[in-house]
């Protein structure tokens, strides 16, 4: 190291030598600040990460129920959800059992079957209906 | 290896070894923060919690020293970005003078002098003020003081040996040989 250097090494140490401060505030308090920063700082992030959470979830439902109102108000019955599909089938459908007019009057009536009616009419009132 | 309570995230550092760097530390902390008492104090308490959270750990790739005073840089120079607006507008005063205790029963010779000093390094690039501080005042080598700032060592003695012609033309030969 040079004269010169070695010089302004001593002046430029003299200089923030005297510039340092009379007192440092006590590392206890300083680390114990630090240490109260942390944990709040860390309740804070859980609270706000849990009501983050929380809203994201409502959110998500949300959007998901406009999306599918305005997909089927645009693309019309095609993008309804299958479920919704089915249950307007069944409410618009007419249950008919065509096969038991094969059956025998027997196995049709189990119970005896119905009363015999008579071939000819005997009612005179209904003379005008045929 | 046990770690310090509070230091579970930094179990190569102990409470001890950062109590017995604190005064130099709050020395670099005031360097960083332009000499403003109450924000070298923040940036320090903050650099303690980056400790504490594990944010900021040390592997052992240095000296605790010089790894410290990195991270204390860090966070002054983060602390100066978001906190850049407001100084402007409500802490403008906080551009304030150097500690100036015990200057009282100095004589006026001895503070205009180092008034003097003070200024010239001032007036110097960041870097080469920085390098010179860390080397010349800090004690630290150059090596030490590269990773410090977070350059190569190749540019930190650039900056050094720019730092140095720069200041020794600035102050005349009275100055230095007083």
């Amino acid at each position: 190291m040079s004269d010169q250097e070695q010089q302004l090494r001593r002046v430029l140490k003299d200089a923030l030598q005297e510039g340092e401060p009379a007192a440092t505030p006590s590392f206890n308090r300083l680390w114990a600040a630090a240490q109260e920063r942390r944990e709040q700082s860390a309740t804070a992030f859980s609270g706000w990460a849990e009501t983050f959470a929380a809203g994201a979830a409502v959110a998500s439902v949300v959007a998901m129920g406009i999306l599918i109102a305005v997909n089927a108000r645009k693309n019309g019955d095609d993008q309804l959800p299958d479920t919704a599909l089915y249950a307007r089938l069944i409410a618009q459908t007419t249950w008919a059992s065509p096969t038991d007019a094969l059956l025998d009057t027997a196995a049709r009536y189990p119970l005896g079957g119905l009363p015999e009616l008579p071939a000819v009419n005997t009612n005179p009132s209904l003379e005008s209906l045929l | 290896m046990t770690a310090d309570p509070g230091l579970e995230h930094n179990p190569l550092i102990t409470v001890q070894a950062l109590q017995a760097l604190h005064d130099q530390s709050y020395s670099w902390a005031l360097s960083c923060c332009r000499y403003d008492r109450g924000e070298a104090a923040d940036v320090l308490q903050q650099t303690y919690a980056y400790l504490i959270e594990g944010s900021a750990r040390f592997e052992g790739a240095s000296t605790l020293k010089t790894w410290l005073f990195a991270v204390i840089r860090n966070v002054a120079r983060q602390r100066a970005r978001r906190y850049w607006l407001a100084r402007k507008l409500f802490m403008a005063a906080a551009d304030v003078e150097p500690a100036q205790e015990g200057t009282a029963a100095q004589d006026a010779h001895q503070r205009e002098r180092r008034k003097r000093v003070l200024d010239e390094l001032r007036q110097l690039p960041g870097r080469q003020r920085e390098t010179l501080e860390l080397t010349f005042y800090r004690e630290l080598t150059i090596e030490q003081a590269a990773r410090v700032m977070g350059i190569s060592i190749g540019a930190a003695r650039v900056h050094y040996e720019r730092g140095k012609r720069a200041l020794a033309a600035r102050l005349d030969r009275d100055l230095i040989n007083e």
